[in-house]
């Protein structure tokens, strides 16, 4: 083993999502980093910066605490700072714009270099767009299985109504988004919409 | 896609990206886009409401949000990069001023001999004997380091010859978790805008014990601050921009308006269940001591000397480099605006002030000043301990 192999960084991870910051954890784990976690929270998080004295805290971009810890930089010499201070390197300022975009906000105390830094702030980054994919999926998803169900409505109240078979009510909602440009699920709705109001269109007077 | 849709999406102004605050003085935000002073500007402009001022600003950096409210010290920090890369921007409006609070808990605001009422000056002298018979250090919170909040409350405490160290111990929590701090003990006390200092009091926890009004007299708070490349590709949005939100400050300051307002507040999007509070409050929303207010004796005009003024009370407690110090004039002529204001306000047939600037602390009374066609009155600028800045 080389001299010059640093002693492993001490990150703080501050997240109330705690799918995500499971992600985090083991990620930053597996790379031999040590994570000390934290929940957000009014009364512990400044203290716990105070005592655990972490190298690099990364935190929710959306976390109310953010300003808790801008306060404690200043006030400080020791705390960590905003990673923003570390801008003017080369390649920092992508990191950065990145960070934002995923949600992930990392402070970092003075002294350290850019790349290690930056080693941290990627796998959380990588992380952080993870999870956000795992819950888009999940709501595609949710979504796809309420479009059926709607579709499934539409088609059943079009052959009650139109006496026709499945496949031909089917057909009439394809053809109606088609001709609108519109999600077949938004056309179902419309169909619900139409057969349930009352009037001489609609199903009372059928 | 058909060539009329084409059309309408290109007749489209472009989107207006503008970052809030749940706090009470979001309220020309929240007017301009309910009461429909956007709508009747042709703007299409989305709020998107943050959880800390850090984020506002990261985001008003990356390019995120276009713009938005700001803390009155807040686009002068982005221009000189204090605690963040500079990204420029522009400020041609104040949006409300006045609205801050020292909040003491109650169990520490029974202590001090002299009535909450009392003039700040001696309030702050009580405090200090409070403090110096306990033998500990009074733990008080802000909500941000570049702000008013930070600065009134350090000029009120120094009247007293206390400092942060041995006497007070200075941390920031962000509003919507004052009250929960004050309530588990994490603090004593609190400089913090409203509606939090009114929830506190309606709750019990704690009692206003000086405004910031009575520190620094009718102080920009809250400013408009938009990126500078934002500004300049886009001249006449932002004069419609600024003539939106004048309309929506008019509207506030009309006393007939405020029952509607609390219902607006109370909404879920805005202020959600601190705004719902708010509302059961009698005298609210607007605390009395605390004067917030955001049109008349022209409110919304961005003086420079003010800027000037904030810049230097953050140079004195150390939030401000020497190489930003060395900034400060070419960065005020940059950033704050009155040349954009006066546009806006003329277009709408108001007046405003011709100067940009006028000595801060000398007018404890509303006082006249020139404008295009006659003088215009503008509110007393009096400072704690009748401290002055000279303008030019």
């Amino acid at each position: 083993m080389s001299q010059d192999v640093p002693a492993a960084l001490r990150v703080m991870l501050i997240d109330n999502e705690p799918e995500r910051a499971s992600l985090v954890c083991s990620a930053l784990e597996s790379q031999g980093y040590r994570v000390i976690s934290q929940r957000a929270s009014t009364t512990g998080l400044v203290a716990a910066v105070a005592r655990d004295e972490p190298d690099i805290v990364i935190i929710d971009m959306e976390s109310p605490d953010r300003d808790a810890l801008e306060n404690m930089s200043v006030l400080s010499q020791h705390a960590p700072r905003p990673i923003v201070f570390f801008a003017s390197q080369s390649g920092d300022s992508e990191t950065i714009q990145a960070a934002i975009r995923a949600g992930v906000s990392a402070y970092v105390v003075d002294g350290l270099q850019a790349n290690r830094v930056r080693a941290v702030v990627d796998v959380a980054i990588a992380r952080f767009r993870e999870f956000q994919t795992l819950r888009e999926q999940l709501l595609e998803t949710r979504t796809a299985l309420e479009d059926r169900k709607l579709i499934e409505r539409a088609k059943g109240l079009l052959m009650k109504q139109q006496g026709c078979d499945e496949e031909q009510a089917y057909s009439v909602l394809r053809k109606i988004a088609m001709d609108r440009s519109q999600r077949l699920a938004t056309v179902a709705q419309d169909v619900i919409n139409y057969f349930s109001q009352p009037g001489p269109q609609g199903r009372r007077s059928a | 896609m058909s060539q009329v849709v084409q059309d309408s999406i290109h007749a489209q102004p472009p989107r207006i990206c503008l970052g809030f605050m749940a706090l009470l003085d979001a309220a020309p935000l929240v007017v301009a886009r309910e009461r429909g002073f956007f709508a009747a500007q042709g703007l299409d402009v989305v709020l998107s409401r943050q959880s800390s001022w850090a984020s506002l600003r990261d985001k008003v950096s990356a390019g995120l949000l276009d713009g938005g409210q700001m803390l009155a010290p807040m686009p002068l920090a982005l221009a000189l990069g204090l605690g963040a890369p500079a990204t420029q921007v522009v400020s041609a409006m104040v949006l409300s001023r006045n609205g801050n609070g020292i909040t003491l808990a109650r169990r520490i605001a029974q202590q001090l001999p002299t009535h909450p009422d009392g003039d700040p000056l001696a309030t702050a002298q009580a405090l200090a004997t409070v403090i110096r018979e306990r033998g500990r250090p009074l733990r008080l919170a802000t909500v941000y380091p570049w702000s008013s909040h930070q600065l009134q409350l350090l000029d009120w405490l120094a009247y007293a010859g206390l400092a942060p160290g041995d006497d007070i111990e200075l941390t920031a929590i962000a509003p919507a978790r004052m009250l929960e701090a004050l309530r588990e003990g994490v603090v004593d006390g609190c400089c913090v805008g409203e509606p939090w200092n009114s929830l506190a009091q309606h709750q019990g926890l704690g009692d206003l014990l000086v405004s910031g009004h009575e520190i620094w007299q009718n102080a920009p708070e809250k400013v408009l601050g938009m990126r500078a490349d934002w500004v300049d590709a886009h001249p006449d949005l932002h004069q419609r921009l600024l003539m939106a939100l004048v309309e929506a400050c008019r509207w506030l300051d009309d006393p007939a308006n405020h029952a509607d307002l609390k219902g607006l507040l109370a909404l879920p999007t805005w202020l959600d269940e601190a705004g719902a509070e708010l509302a059961q409050i009698t005298l609210g929303p607007f605390h009395p001591r605390i004067a917030q207010h955001f049109f008349r004796d022209q409110a919304n005009f961005p003086w420079q000397s003010q800027a000037r003024w904030l810049l230097d009370r953050l140079q004195h407690y150390g939030l401000c480099s020497e190489l930003a110090s060395g900034l400060a004039e070419a960065t005020v002529e940059t950033c704050i605006r009155p040349d954009l204001y006066r546009a806006a306000a003329h277009a709408l047939g108001l007046d405003a002030p011709v100067i940009d600037g006028k000595t801060e602390g000398v007018h404890p009374q509303p006082f006249p000043v020139p404008g295009a066609s006659g003088a215009v009155a503008v509110a007393g600028d009096a400072l704690l301990g009748q401290s002055s800045f000279r303008w030019p």
